[in-house]
């Protein structure tokens, strides 16, 4: 049975392979359970109306085929979440080692799970079984990995913007220094909005980074809520953002 | 008496009868020549009309009046007004002269396209959320 197990968070890709290739490979899994999971549902509905011994084995092949399918699909899903949170840049105090460590051992545990299911000696019983270790391990690891990782992509791409804005500042602040009298005056009231626009961004950013710990230190809460709560925050900011570039724009067009 | 008074009255009120019909005749002979010209102006449309035959004279005849009403409501709606295009409402309260400047240039583009980023601020990336897939798999 596998189990997860501590694996380098920087294991070498291979060459060539990005977040592009990953996610052409994720979409042809993904078309590949799909067509698996219809013909198992077909032939376990087949089998359900008639219960002949041969419709079972027609049944027994295509549950065995899905779940196969089902398997690699979470394995590639794993690696397709890994180069996409690689692609995302790192900034001081997000760094994304502890994840990359998590779920590189969880995309190897699906791919080594598909190969426990036999498709000439495992009766239909024996894959209920074995399947029924998947459920546990997503429920118990996978889905916790998921939803960090799509947590901190999206946190990641928050402060990136953020970032980003603050370098625009800096230069906008930088241009006007040496303006004085009554024009200087104006431009105080406008650095003084601009504040604003980036302390309530900056409150939301610390707001999200406390509640990014409930997925340790609160397990028993679903990973899924986390990551809504998260977003949802974040995604509540884009006013501030639209309005901290349009001031930004008019400081960078201003006379000095 | 009392009949003399009514003759008296009669007679003296005005004999409006007489009035009109002068009135009438007049305005016809002043319109004559208007009208004779129009009729030869529009007679040898009436002939070919006529040529064509009862049916299709009228249906000539109506699409001549709908194209001439399409015509009136044309000039209608141009003469119309605020239909001529409206001048660009600008901010002249900090109305300026854009910076020259290729680095302060760069940095505003770099802004432009920040705001386009934000028109995409797709947080929650939904190419990327967990697959639909089936764990309860017991017949």
């Amino acid at each position: 049975m596998a189990s997860p197990r501590p694996i380098p968070a920087q294991e070498p890709t291979p060459e060539g392979f990005n977040y592009k290739k990953a996610y052409e490979d994720y979409l042809f899994k993904l078309d590949t359970y799909r067509k698996a999971y219809k013909e198992y549902s077909d032939t376990r509905d087949f089998y359900l109306q008639t219960k002949s011994l041969g419709l079972k084995e027609d049944a027994r092949l295509k549950t065995q085929a899905m779940l196969v399918a089902r398997d690699d699909l979470l394995s590639v899903y794993m690696i397709t979440l890994r180069m996409k949170l690689i692609d995302v840049p790192d900034h001081p105090g997000q760094e994304k080692g502890d994840i990359l460590t998590e779920i590189l051992p969880e995309a190897k545990w699906y791919s080594d799970h598909k190969g426990v299911y036999n498709k000439d000696n495992d009766s239909l019983e024996t894959l209920f079984t074995k399947s029924e270790e998947t459920t546990k391990h997503y429920d118990q690891f996978g889905d916790r990995v998921v939803y960090k990782t799509l947590a901190r992509i999206a946190f990641s791409k928050f402060i990136d913007m953020k970032i980003e804005h603050e370098v625009l500042y800096t230069y906008a602040k930088n241009r006007l220094s040496s303006v004085e009298g009554n024009k200087k005056v104006l431009y105080d009231r406008w650095v003084s909005d601009i504040d604003k626009k980036f302390q309530n961004i900056t409150d939301i950013q610390n707001q999200v980074q406390v509640k990014l710990s409930d997925f340790v230190k609160k397990p028993e809460t679903k990973p899924v809520n986390v990551y809504e709560n998260c977003v949802g925050m974040l995604v509540s900011e884009e006013p501030d953002f639209v309005a901290l570039n349009g001031f930004l724009t008019e400081m960078l067009n201003a006379q000095k | 008496m009392e009949q003399k008074v009514e003759r008296q009255d009669q007679s003296l009120a005005p004999d409006t009868s007489a009035s009109e019909s002068v009135k009438k005749t007049d305005f016809k002979e002043l319109l004559a020549p208007t009208i004779l010209k129009i009729k030869t102006v529009f007679a040898p449309l009436q002939a070919r009309l006529m040529k064509l035959g009862k049916t299709k004279a009228i249906m000539v005849s109506v699409l001549g009046v709908l194209v001439f009403i399409f015509l009136l409501l044309g000039v209608a709606v141009l003469l119309r007004p605020g239909s001529a295009p409206r001048e660009e409402i600008k901010d002249e309260t900090h109305e300026v002269a854009p910076p020259s400047d290729p680095q302060t240039l760069e940095k505003l583009k770099k802004a432009k396209d920040l705001r386009l980023n934000l028109g995409n601020f797709n947080l929650q990336d939904i190419s990327l959320q967990p697959p639909d897939v089936d764990f309860d798999i017991q017949f």
